[in-house]
């Protein structure tokens, strides 16, 4: 299991593109993902629960990931948050 | 006294207040700092008309350090109100990935992996009239009797995710017919990827059960493979749910048929058994 905490730093926060962007991402990987904002904690591959989270910028996520393919899933979802989901 | 909790909130109505009053002064105040002794957390008013406290109790309020509340309306009202009120901010919640429906006035939650097909199964529920509570995330708390309420996060309410088609409002699509609130678990449903060697209920004779906060609820698996119509199969299991809690058992009617056919002395045996 890893877990790793992140700042969304997009203007737009987690809005739905974003969201959508994250859970395609975590879609192709089989392991477990979770995503935690607040006292929030939602499945990483739902694109609605994403969305529950509300996370706006500058607030804290946490990613926790668990499966065969953990590490790789952790470094591709924390360069996407990291780079903004491609935005400007 | 001997009936009195002092660890709980005193809520006092016109009558106390009257009977109170109605004391002869230097009764009042020893009547009241009894009471206040015992380590009372905070006493709360409600009375339809205001009522003013002599500076005399004032001080004994101060002094034990207990709030006082004034609250307008009858005692009865207040108290009723205030216990909803707690019982639904104070009760143990908990998040649960899954659909919550209301198939035939029963609350089904269905659950299983992603991708699996709940939201595509939740869709055609609702488009034969059954109605959607939440699509994904389900907010569930504990309410007295081991009763757990399900319902939608806010901002997500009445939409849901179908694959290809993107995010929907069945609110907007179907109407208010097709959408509730709050809905009470009563079945649980886990959508299962099929497996030829899986062991899967194939008589329904035992109840199975599955605890969410503690509370056990009626829990059936169902595998999913090609073929299946998952809906119509989801909406046969809520229907054998409310027989099974009108004491109706198909199964157990069915094995006790074919007992009394194969095996007529063992029935009778065992029936005598039973009554000795």
């Amino acid at each position: 299991m890893v877990t790793a905490q992140y700042t969304i730093a997009n203007r737009l926060g987690l809005h739905a593109r974003a969201a959508a962007q994250m859970v395609k991402t975590a879609n192709r990987f089989t392991s477990e993902i979770r995503v935690k904002s607040g006292d929030r904690e939602v499945n990483g591959k739902s694109i609605m629960g994403i969305l529950t989270l509300a996370a706006v910028q500058g607030s804290l996520i946490v990613l926790t990931v668990e499966g065969p393919d953990e590490k790789e899933a952790m470094a591709l979802l924390g360069s996407l948050i990291m780079g903004k989901f491609g935005e400007e | 006294m001997e009936n009195f909790h002092p660890d709980r909130i005193q809520v006092i109505g016109r009558t106390e207040i009257d009977y109170l009053f109605s004391l002869p002064e230097e009764q009042q105040k020893p009547a009241l700092a009894r009471m206040l002794s015992l380590g009372v957390p905070a006493v709360m008013v409600a009375t339809q008309e205001r009522v003013e406290f002599p500076p005399v109790w004032k001080e004994l309020f101060e002094l034990a350090g207990v709030p006082v509340f004034f609250c307008q309306g009858k005692s009865r009202e207040v108290i009723a109100t205030l216990s909803e009120f707690l019982e639904e901010h104070l009760s143990e919640k908990t998040n649960l990935h899954g659909v919550l429906l209301e198939i035939l006035e029963l609350g089904v939650l269905v659950m299983g992996r992603s991708g699996i097909g709940k939201s595509e199964s939740a869709l055609d529920l609702v488009n034969r009239g059954h109605r959607l509570v939440a699509d994904d995330l389900v907010e569930i708390r504990y309410y007295h009797r081991g009763a757990l309420r399900g319902r939608a996060a806010s901002p997500i309410k009445y939409h849901m995710e179908i694959r290809g088609v993107g995010i929907i409002n069945i609110q907007d699509l179907f109407g208010v017919s097709a959408i509730r609130e709050e809905k009470e678990i009563d079945l649980i449903i886990e959508l299962v990827d099929w497996e030829p060697e899986g062991d899967y209920d194939r008589l329904g004779l035992d109840d199975k059960y599955k605890e969410i906060l503690g509370a056990p609820i009626p829990y059936v698996r169902i595998p999913v493979s090609p073929g299946r119509n998952i809906a119509t199969i989801i909406e046969v299991a809520a229907r054998n749910q409310l027989l099974k809690n009108m004491g109706h058992y198909s199964a157990r009617r069915l094995d006790q048929v074919l007992s009394r056919r194969s095996a007529p002395e063992a029935v009778k045996e065992d029936r005598k058994r039973d009554k000795t």
